[in-house]
């Protein structure tokens, strides 16, 4: 990975059009449009994320889901320009008026932590073993003309803001002394430190304890609406996105196949594919049904089928599937589908 | 990989007697390696030798003789009468600031451009790796000699000499163990946190490499006092007021049949030191091997 950008010749014509979903895009959201990327696979380059808009609501936890590959934490670690070095990204990713794909190096590292920040997916590997957590925290704001006891004094709140207990004597510890519920919220405050508006979360409870993954959520939702926060959590987790999201990007094979408030895609879902995302989780409280897991093997990017994506494990595919490729149109107010039956559907 | 100490005795499980010798044996070299910097470092504050005064009733004595002011010669004497103890006293004490100078120095610029090839990648990569190709393509020493034959013979060539092919390794080492680090969760995440490139480098970075680099440090410093000594031994590396075992073999050589000692007793420290530097390398590198 590296803070490689594109040439900005290639990627400065495409307008702001954005006719769906702009019911929410005020200046305080980050919002990104046709977010390309490309990368080299084994014919040549592949669009691994092709074409994907959508805004990061202010205040509210934009859930970016789908399965592993398609392109979603990809998308996520695009928008503070961090894609691998080989990768060609093109589209807009707009803070205000501003594309950030096009931004200097020097702009993109005040965005980075002061605007944008990220929670990692494992925190046992985010976090580096030879440094104290509270000099981790603390580093963003050395940077930016804060005296080192001051970071520290600043650290020790954002730790107890994040819910670590006697922070003022945890701030000396390392990583391996926490354990792994409280090194995510390490993670958390050490994103908080630059006092970003825009939070990242790749997948922030994957590597934890199903107990400790709900407090952590509760946590991110908490700091959400007291620190009036815009999130975008990335999660192949459907239960962890009913629990906190409020609006829904369904990716597939690197597209958006559905987009919209969380509560109605869940419920009645205007795309095969997140119908059969939200069968294939499996219930404790209903007990008796099982799981639906979904048929096939998620898309390969770099072999992306004809047509619709997921024609060949669509329950619905006629030939129209396999040819057309189907837009992403509004079906219903705020609620977008890329499915040719979408209609039907609902 | 953990906190960067040497101590690891408490992961050790009981200690047999087989396990008690090897560890021993294991603390020789590390033992007589400290001896030599001792050596270097305080013995010739004990021992007075200066190499421009020798007496020459005195020359060619075997080692233990009885010199004509009275002392004895632990080491027998030159053909010059100049008392060979004291030489390889003194010999240790070049041998060990010139290796430590040529690390100190190539070291430096090794991590500083290897790190730097290794984190920026594409142009610069390229650049450092194709200089490092071409350096490669001479062998190490006879660079050395041109250098060194060039220049006035002063301590600063002979360091500067050693080092233009000596850092190639710490180059090689950092650029390449940069460029796995980089990828690194908290590398990634320390880049998206804002923080300076430099900054990321020296802070999340450059720790991971040192214990590596240290290992690699002994190894290139045994093969800097070799090289100085084969410098010195053709002419080429310090003043010939200076004392280094190089210079004492190479004026012992006429004598290998008469007075075997002259070329001996420093070619035997110097095969020693080198060797204990290498076993003590080894040992390091197992030991950061082992927690990578």
């Amino acid at each position: 990975m590296s803070d490689k950008r594109p040439a900005p010749a290639g990627t400065a014509v495409i307008s702001d059009q954005a006719p769906e979903g702009s019911r929410r895009a005020s200046a305080g959201s980050l919002r990104v449009r046709e977010l390309t990327i490309a990368l080299p696979g084994p014919r040549g380059m592949a669009e691994v994320v092709d074409g994907v808009s959508f805004d990061m609501a202010e205040g509210r936890t934009t859930g970016l889901i789908g399965e592993s590959g398609s392109g979603k934490s990809l998308t996520a670690m695009a928008l503070v320009g961090l894609v691998p070095d080989t990768a060609v990204v093109s589209g807009q990713v707009l803070l205000g008026e501003e594309n950030l794909l096009t931004a200097g190096r020097a702009r993109i590292r005040q965005v980075r932590g002061a605007e944008i920040s990220v929670v990692f997916q494992d925190p046992s590997t985010a976090l580096n073993p030879t440094m104290t957590i509270g000099d981790q925290v603390g580093e963003i704001l050395w940077g930016r003309g804060v005296s080192r006891a001051q970071a520290r004094e600043r650290a020790v709140e954002l730790l107890e803001h994040v819910g670590i207990p006697d922070a003022a004597h945890r701030v000396g510890a390392y990583p391996h002394e926490f354990s792994g519920g409280m090194r995510q919220r390490a993670m958390i405050a050490l994103a908080l430190a630059g006092e970003p508006r825009f939070i990242l979360a790749d997948e922030p409870t994957t590597a934890l304890d199903v107990t400790v993954q709900a407090r952590i959520l509760d946590l991110l939702g908490r700091l959400r609406d007291e620190d009036n926060l815009s999130m975008l959590l990335v999660s192949h987790d459907l239960r962890v996105m009913s629990h906190v999201a409020d609006d829904l990007v369904v990716m597939y094979a690197g597209r958006v196949c559905e987009r919209g408030a969380a509560r109605t895609v869940l419920r009645t879902p205007l795309h095969p594919y997140t119908g059969a995302l939200v069968r294939s989780v499996p219930s404790v409280r209903v007990g008796s049904a099982i799981a639906d897991p979904l048929p096939g093997s998620p898309a390969n990017p770099f072999d992306r089928p004809p047509g619709c994506p997921f024609n060949p494990r669509c329950p619905r595919a006629e030939d129209r599937c396999r040819t057309e490729v189907p837009a992403l149109r509004e079906i219903a107010p705020g609620r977008l589908s890329a499915c040719h039956f979408a209609e039907e559907l609902s | 990989m953990t906190a960067m100490g040497l101590v690891h005795d408490t992961a050790l499980p009981v200690r047999t007697g087989r396990g008690t010798l090897r560890r021993v044996l294991g603390a020789i070299p590390i033992v007589v390696f400290g001896l030599y910097v001792v050596a270097g470092l305080f013995g010739p504050l004990v021992v007075d030798y200066t190499p421009v005064e020798g007496d020459l009733d005195d020359r060619l004595l075997s080692p233990g003789s009885v010199l004509t002011d009275g002392s004895t010669a632990l080491f027998g004497t030159d053909a010059l009468g100049r008392d060979l103890f004291g030489q390889v006293l003194y010999g240790a004490r070049t041998s060990v600031i010139i290796g430590a100078l040529v690390v100190l120095f190539s070291g430096l610029v090794g991590i500083a451009v290897g790190s730097a090839a290794g984190y920026l990648r594409g142009t610069t990569d390229v650049v450092v790796s194709r200089v490092i190709d071409v350096l490669l393509a001479f062998p190490g020493i006879l660079l050395a000699i041109v250098i060194a034959g060039v220049f006035d013979r002063s301590l600063a060539i002979v360091v500067i000499a050693l080092s233009v092919t000596n850092w190639i390794g710490f180059a090689r080492l950092s650029r390449s163990m940069t460029m796995s680090l980089r990828e690194r969760e908290w590398v990634k995440s320390a880049t998206v946190m804002g923080i300076r490139r430099r900054r990321v480098v020296t802070r999340h970075i450059l720790p991971f490499i040192a214990g590596p680099t240290l290992a690699l440090a002994t190894i290139e410093f045994a093969g800097a006092i070799l090289a100085e000594a084969a410098l010195s031994f053709l002419g080429l590396g310090l003043p010939a007021a200076s004392v280094s075992w190089g210079q004492t073999i190479a004026s012992g050589k006429e004598y290998l049949a008469s007075a075997w000692w002259i070329s001996a007793i420093p070619g035997i420290a110097l095969a020693v030191l080198v060797i204990c530097v290498g076993f003590t390398g080894d040992r390091l590198t197992r030991h950061f091997g082992r927690r990578q």
